[in-house]
């Protein structure tokens, strides 16, 4: 017989109760077991001591306090359970989670990459693109149209921020746009083959129409802005002559030999 | 207990459409701040376009690459510093414009280098001294970010990239 089998034997058994042959041998060559009959001999001894009421007025006066309170639900007992609700209880896993997460990051590298909350810079990406677009497709009529891009950019970017940027990153605005124009479109508007101009004059509408709008923005917004603004309007108005004269020249150049000659004297 | 699946679900979903919405479009408050922060790096991108386009040398691959290295070295010191300072928005934004510049400037040139210089040549050596240039760029960058926990998508694409790089100086079997 085994312990479990012997004690639950027992358990039936308590009180004036016969204890059956067979367990009683077990218990007999077992300690454990013969502790546990012990323990059941004093529950047996003590029980009669409880206090209980005196008279049926009074067991009827305490069952009725027994029904007349909350049932109890039973519940699996668990050593050290969180009180609240499932939810605040979940919150709580929760944001030790994050603790521990924060913790870890901590430890493993001094204070943890925090998301500044700044959006990426458009124009930094779009002028990055140009820049990967001139080498992937270098014939000069893209090279002069990707400049183009570049120079309606800054132009934007300029105009968009007259109210509110200071005049010094404008003004690196301006020197940018007038270095695209002058460096850029004016150097390389050469190259671009005789069938192609069109490209050219078509630069040279999108110059006029930047010198126009950035010389009358100028005129309204504060010193520090009109400053950068005008350069720019100087430059688009520069390279809008320059290109439409380039234009102008080879096709006089096609038309007569001497023509491009007499065009740029 | 029973609505805590549903309320999961319902964040995860509407986080996914959050992330779906694309990059966020700056105020103009916000743009005048990132052109304060961000002016050397216009002024290096127009530069390094300019250069590109001289013209005793944009048919020549490694002086393309060269350009684009130049770029990157300056990207780099950037991301450093936005690393330093655990701007991670700034690290991730940056990283993916060296990962671009490596993937479509340098390697492709070099690729295209590669095809062209025999082995052994002068030449030949030059595409590797413009490969380990790169590399150097890539390399102490990666090396700097893996320190901080929090940059390990960033450093990936920065591995991927210098792979690319060394691989693109190989000659084809």
């Amino acid at each position: 017989m085994k312990c479990k089998q012997a004690q639950q034997r027992l358990l039936a058994t308590s009180g004036p109760r016969k204890v059956p042959a067979e367990v009683q041998v077990h218990v007999e060559q077992c300690a454990r077991c013969r502790r546990w009959q012990l323990r059941l001999a004093e529950i047996d001894r003590m029980t009669p001591q409880l206090l209980l009421p005196s008279s049926g007025e009074a067991k009827a006066a305490l069952l009725e306090q027994i029904l007349a309170s909350e049932p109890v639900m039973p519940r699996p007992a668990r050593a050290g359970r969180i009180p609240g609700t499932a939810w605040q209880r979940a919150l709580l896993g929760l944001a030790a989670g994050v603790l521990l997460v924060l913790g870890v990051a901590v430890y493993r590298g001094g204070r943890p990459p925090e998301a500044s909350g700044t959006p990426s810079d458009p124009l930094l990406a779009s002028l990055l693109k140009h820049n990967l677009d001139l080498a992937k497709d270098p014939t000069p009529e893209k090279t002069m149209t990707t400049l183009a891009a570049v120079a309606r950019d800054l132009d934007d970017q300029t105009r968009r921020l007259a109210r509110v940027a200071g005049s010094e990153d404008l003004r690196s605005l301006a020197a940018l746009y007038d270095d695209v124009v002058r460096k850029g479109m004016l150097v390389h508007a050469d190259e671009v083959p005789e069938e192609n101009k069109q490209v050219l004059k078509d630069i040279a509408e999108q110059l006029f129409a930047t010198s126009r709008e950035a010389g009358q923005l100028a005129k309204e917004v504060p010193p520090g802005a009109a400053v950068p603004l005008r350069a720019i309007a100087d430059a688009a108005r520069d390279g809008n002559t320059a290109l439409r004269q380039k234009a102008k020249d080879s096709k006089l150049s096609r038309m007569s030999p001497s023509g491009a000659r007499e065009g740029k004297s | 207990v029973k609505r805590f699946p549903a309320v999961a679900v319902l964040a995860v979903l509407l986080s996914a459409w959050v992330g779906a919405q694309g990059p966020r479009v700056p105020s103009a408050a916000e743009q005048s701040k990132l052109l304060e922060r961000n002016r050397s790096l216009y002024r290096a991108a127009i530069d390094g376009g300019l250069n590109l386009m001289v013209l005793d040398r944009r048919e020549n691959e490694l002086y393309r690459a060269q350009c684009y290295t130049q770029l990157a070295k300056q990207w780099a010191r950037e991301i450093e510093q936005a690393a330093s300072a655990k701007d991670a928005d700034r690290v991730t934004e940056l990283g993916q414009h060296l990962t671009q510049m490596v993937d479509q400037g340098v390697v492709p040139n070099l690729q295209s280098a590669r095809k062209k210089y025999k082995s052994g040549s002068e030449a030949e050596k030059e595409l590797f001294r413009q490969r380990d240039e790169a590399v150097n760029v890539l390399k102490p960058l990666e090396e700097s970010l893996k320190q901080t926990h929090g940059f390990e998508g960033i450093v990936q694409k920065l591995t991927e990239g210098r792979t690319k790089v060394e691989q693109a100086a190989k000659i084809d079997k």
